[in-house]
């Protein structure tokens, strides 16, 4: 349809006929005007596409929390930033980001209790914190690794527990080492320190869900909070029994696996779709646009590490009011006072029989001395 | 002659083995120097038996610097 001034229809008026209206003036059309008019038209119409395709991607709510290599990069030297690498020591002495430092163990380790729950004592914060070089000022980025240590979760617990801290200045390096990497940027295995400086933490109570709120949900006391099972299928379906019950809290609001909400991409050797430890708008956003980010948003999954990854994708998305479980499902599945949905029970009998197989694989192999 | 040729090789067996306890020395106290280790001598656990290893001290494989940062992190 060729609209011309004057003949616009209000209702099936669309961007395209309002460039080439503009593009046009009130003159009659007819022979090279004509043609040269399609083509500003085609020209325009394809402009005006490509920019509402553009506003169509999905964007980041806050993507000042999700760094790019570059931008740590930019940012590592200064006084302000400290850049933590959260692998295992090991790792990071046999080479990390120049100019990052480590906290000795594993951030999901070094930052919560050895049950896997934060800190109750916030003082152990303030002291780890503090002498590791980070201040109420500074900024912090975490980085791990995904493909060989599966440590970019680690990054994100201790994202979420800087924020349960009250600090607003925490960091993730998007894709974590691989994207260092990948982006052609070196690695040292020169270890640093940074000076010690005062952290004050200011706790923000709601990052972390209870039990109790908890059970409230799962008894429908307490309603319109969204909660995600971050877990896999098989887990959530009470299929994979990971605690003495297997199943998933009542009223949990989705199921989204944590490995879903990553970029994937091709496994050369096997040729099926991974996840490749890189987090972008327009995958994670088509998982979480249906609910609603002014309400109250939790995540659980099985010792509240794999969730962290959620609540740092909520954070990213805008959501307002998000939280972690960090008892999740380890101790909800095993507390009998607590309701599950989908109840499966350990199989006790097969287990048994896993045991009972492995010894005699054990006893059927030759012993230290007879191999010499 | 023959007493005297004894008394020769005494004399190098002794220097022989103060050479070796000095050099032996020098190297502990350079290579304790180096890694920050402090020798045990007798105050030192009991060995791990071969092919165990011992339980290290967090950090100590970066250096002392880095092994007393860890411990002040981590100390209760």
């Amino acid at each position: 349809m060729l609209i011309v001034p004057g003949h616009v229809e209000k209702s099936g008026m669309n961007a395209v006929a309002v460039i080439s209206i503009l593009s046009m003036n009130a003159k009659p059309i007819g022979g090279d005007d004509m043609i040269k008019r399609a083509k500003h038209l085609l020209i325009a119409g394809s402009a005006l596409l490509a920019l509402s395709d553009m506003s169509l991607a999905a964007s980041w709510a806050h993507p000042e929390l999700l760094l790019t290599p570059e931008a740590v990069e930019k940012n590592a030297g200064k006084a302000d930033w400290v850049v933590v690498d959260c692998r295992d020591l090991k790792d990071y002495a046999k080479g990390h980001v120049p100019g990052a430092i480590s906290l000795g163990k594993p951030c999901k380790s070094a930052l919560r209790d050895g049950t896997a729950r934060a800190f109750k004592d916030i003082k152990i914060y303030e002291k780890i914190l503090g002498k590791s070089g980070i201040g109420n000022d500074t900024h912090v980025v975490f980085y791990g690794e995904h493909k060989v240590t599966d440590t970019f979760k680690d990054a994100t617990v201790a994202f979420w527990i800087l924020e349960y801290l009250g600090h607003d200045k925490a960091h993730v390096l998007n894709g974590g080492l691989d994207a260092w990497l990948k982006a052609g940027k070196k690695l040292t295995n020169e270890p640093s320190m940074k000076p010690e400086k005062q952290f004050k933490a200011k706790v923000v109570a709601s990052r972390i869900a209870s039990n109790e709120e908890m059970l409230q949900i799962a008894e429908g006391k307490k309603k319109g909070i969204t909660v995600i099972d971050s877990r896999t299928k098989a887990e959530h379906d009470g299929l994979d029994i990971r605690a003495l019950r297997g199943g998933h809290v009542p009223n949990t609001t989705v199921n989204i696996s944590h490995k879903d909400t990553m970029d994937q991409e091709k496994d050369p050797n096997t040729g099926k779709d991974v996840d490749n430890g890189y987090l972008s708008p327009d995958r994670v956003e088509g998982f979480f646009k249906n609910f609603d980010k002014n309400k109250r948003a939790i995540a659980y999954c099985q010792t509240g590490t794999r969730s962290t990854l959620t609540y740092l994708e909520m954070r990213l998305m805008g959501f307002k009011d998000p939280a972690n479980w960090d008892e999740s499902w380890v101790v909800w599945g095993s507390n009998l006072r607590y309701p599950v949905a989908n109840e499966q029970w350990i199989n006790f009998e097969r287990l048994q029989s896993a045991e009972a197989s492995l010894k005699k694989l054990q006893d059927s192999m030759p012993k230290k001395e007879e191999a010499k | 002659m023959a007493v005297q040729g004894g008394m020769v090789t005494r004399k190098y067996g002794i220097a022989m083995y103060v050479t070796a306890f000095a050099a032996g020395a020098l190297l502990g106290f350079g290579m304790s120097d180096r890694s920050g280790i402090q020798p045990g001598y007798f105050e030192k656990q009991e060995a791990p038996a071969y092919g165990v290893s011992e339980v290290k001290a967090l950090g100590s494989d970066l250096g002392k610097e880095y092994e007393e940062h860890f411990k002040r992190l981590y100390k209760e």
